[in-house]
């Protein structure tokens, strides 16, 4: 937790605690001076500025059919290709990122609330921390995917229940991580001055616990959502996902896997958007780690 | 050691008796009557009452559960609806392709990960550990099934070297089963791979301690340092991430199956989930997350076996 290890240098003017104008942390600087943080960042800031404003800049709906530009393949008008509707692919994977990040910000948004009440609750009580703990690694015992497939067979396609079937199965990995990072914590000197000042435990968990349990939850988000991205795709390509009337890049690859031989464009965009997104969250998540810990071996 | 084992063995109960209940309630507590899911809206009332009689589904949940739970200690998982046999028949006969699938797949996992995880430990920031690192980099970037598409473009399109989908029994034909299991075993392994990277800085801390230094110290080389002291001590960390990399082969194997149109239990899955066929599905779920943790608890006692600290609590 070392975070602050690094201090301004002699003879910088050191910043008044109380200032107007706050300074960014310093696994920020740490951050931005790797490249693979730059790069990273950039990458994930044009993926998602394209999904967001792309839309709105192309000239086709995304649904609407065209017979007879079927399947057409990248040309002046369509940059990559139409689908077995005549639909413009450019169009339908910015609409279907779009999807995917709403889907990965609202799981990710609500697995970080809900991870790290359940884990800071679960190390300061120990009346909760079993049957809590207990029912979450049952949860973890299922293979992420195939309890989301379940869940997603139950619920029936929509983007609710897919935002749903996906926190539940990112949670317990949230709980866990936030609740051993609060039980390191709750170990050190001031928590345990604080108990003999008399805090109550309420205070202390959410003055202390919770504080410290920042920086392993930036990091889990990161990850965390390259990760609901990659199964919010994987359910849509086996038609478990959203329904097949919204574009999504999942549904498009499954597209692309039935009109394979006579469009190879199909899959491609879609793939290589998907891919890109994936590796920016990964290159960015990794360039954290290394700038919020710098006790931890660098990979490069 | 037969200890360890007992208390581990003991200790899965409650979570296998958790994960039949999480099974169960994913089908029962949902909004929605399964009738209707089952049927369609356009069902009359008097079909529905016949299926919920059925399925059992008139009488009380806890009723409904033990005969459910009861039934599985029997390996008895009710029976398919869309099919019309047995939930376990319908299972045993997609078994195979995947067995095999996850088997092949792991072994070039295994193949592949650990050599090069351990090589680039060794030679940290030279050639091949760079390389390593920007190829896990990117594999942990391409899902899966974009990888198995683009293998499907090249190799079965474009190349017309193996076929692009289906599967042959190594019982009828070996050189047909070799063929179709290539592609699928090679994607969904390579996928694996990225535990590589794990067992690299695995193999960096040991090689950072103290007692590889006094080995240096004495007077050994450097091969004889990884293989007496280095391997050793980071195979430990190694085996459990490869048993958590085979959580990730049970989910990925789904997704494979169906890109290469294996007949698997994953296929199976993924279109009783069209059928709603819901014991099929919840029979699938359970079965992989049995499997799951059974493997889990054999990674705890090769690890037990291997690091005699873990055998005596720490």
């Amino acid at each position: 937790m070392a975070v602050n290890s690094v201090g301004p240098a002699i003879g910088q003017e050191i910043p008044a605690e109380s200032a107007a104008v706050r300074t960014p942390p310093d696994w920020w600087y740490r951050f931005r001076s790797t490249r693979r943080g730059t790069l990273g960042l950039g990458l994930l800031v044009l993926v998602v500025l394209a999904c967001t404003f792309g839309p709105l800049l192309s000239p086709y709906d995304p649904s609407a059919v065209d017979p007879v530009d079927r399947l057409a393949g990248p040309s002046a008008e369509h940059w990559a290709g139409t689908d077995q509707f005549g639909r413009d692919v450019i169009t339908r994977m910015l609409v279907g990122g779009r999807t995917s990040l709403i889907v990965a910000a609202a799981v990710t948004v609500l697995s970080v609330v809900v991870g790290t009440l359940l884990g800071l609750l679960s190390a300061m009580y120990r009346r909760v921390d079993g049957p809590v703990m207990r029912f979450l690694d049952a949860l973890m015992a299922f293979p992420s995917v195939l309890l989301a497939i379940a869940l997603m067979a139950r619920l029936g396609p929509s983007i609710v229940n897919v935002i749903a079937a996906l926190s539940i199965v990112t949670v317990p990995t949230f709980a866990r991580l936030i609740r051993s990072s609060a039980l390191v914590v709750k170990e050190t000197p001031y928590v345990e001055l604080a108990t003999a000042l008399g805090l109550r435990r309420r205070t202390i968990m959410l003055r202390y616990l919770f504080a410290n349990s920042r920086s392993p939850m930036i990091l889990a988000a990161t990850f965390g959502a390259a990760t609901v991205i990659l199964s919010e795709a994987a359910l849509s390509f086996l038609g478990a996902g959203l329904p097949a009337s919204v574009p999504t890049w999942g549904g498009m690859l499954n597209d692309g896997q039935t009109y394979l031989r006579n469009a190879w464009w199909l899959a491609l965009a879609p793939g290589l958007m998907l891919t890109l997104l994936l590796l920016s969250l990964n290159m960015v998540g990794d360039a954290l780690r290394d700038a919020l810990d710098p006790r931890s071996d660098r990979l490069s | 050691m037969a200890r360890f084992v007992l208390t581990r063995l003991l200790s899965l109960v409650p979570v296998l008796a958790i994960v039949a209940l999480i099974t169960f309630a994913i089908l029962n507590f949902t909004p929605g009557d399964p009738a209707v899911a089952i049927l369609g809206i356009d069902a009359t009332p008097e079909q529905r009452e016949a299926l919920r009689e059925e399925l059992g589904l008139n009488r009380p949940l806890i009723e409904q559960f033990l005969a459910w739970a009861g039934g599985l200690l029997t390996l008895d998982f009710g029976s398919s609806i869309y099919l019309d046999i047995p939930v376990s028949e319908a299972l045993l006969r997609h078994l195979e392709p995947t067995l095999l699938l996850a088997t092949y797949s792991l072994a070039v996992a295994i193949l592949v990960g650990v050599p090069v995880g351990v090589l680039s430990g060794v030679r940290r920031g030279g050639t091949i550990d760079r390389l390593v690192m920007g190829a896990t980099v990117l594999i942990n970037g391409i899902p899966n099934f974009f990888l198995g598409i683009l293998a499907i473009m090249l190799f079965a399109v474009t190349l017309g070297l193996l076929p692009s989908g289906g599967y042959v029994s190594p019982t009828e034909d070996f050189i047909g089963h070799a063929q179709c299991m290539m592609l699928p075993s090679l994607v969904l392994g390579i996928s694996l791979t990225s535990f590589a990277r794990i067992i690299r800085s695995s193999v960096l801390d040991v090689m950072s301690s103290e007692f590889v230094e006094t080995a240096y110290a004495k007077g050994l080389n450097r091969p004889q340092v990884v293989r007496r002291h280095v391997l050793r001590n980071a195979a430990i960390p190694s085996v459990t991430v490869i048993g958590i990399a085979f959580g990730n082969l049970l989910g990925g194997a789904v997704v494979t199956e169906y890109v290469f149109n294996l007949q698997g239990i994953g296929q199976l899955l993924v279109e009783s989930i069209a059928r709603r066929d819901y014991p099929v599905i919840q029979a699938g779920v359970l079965l992989s997350a049995f499997l799951f943790v059974l493997v889990t608890l054999v990674v705890d006692i090769i690890c037990a076996y291997l690091d005699p600290r873990v055998r005596y609590g720490r």
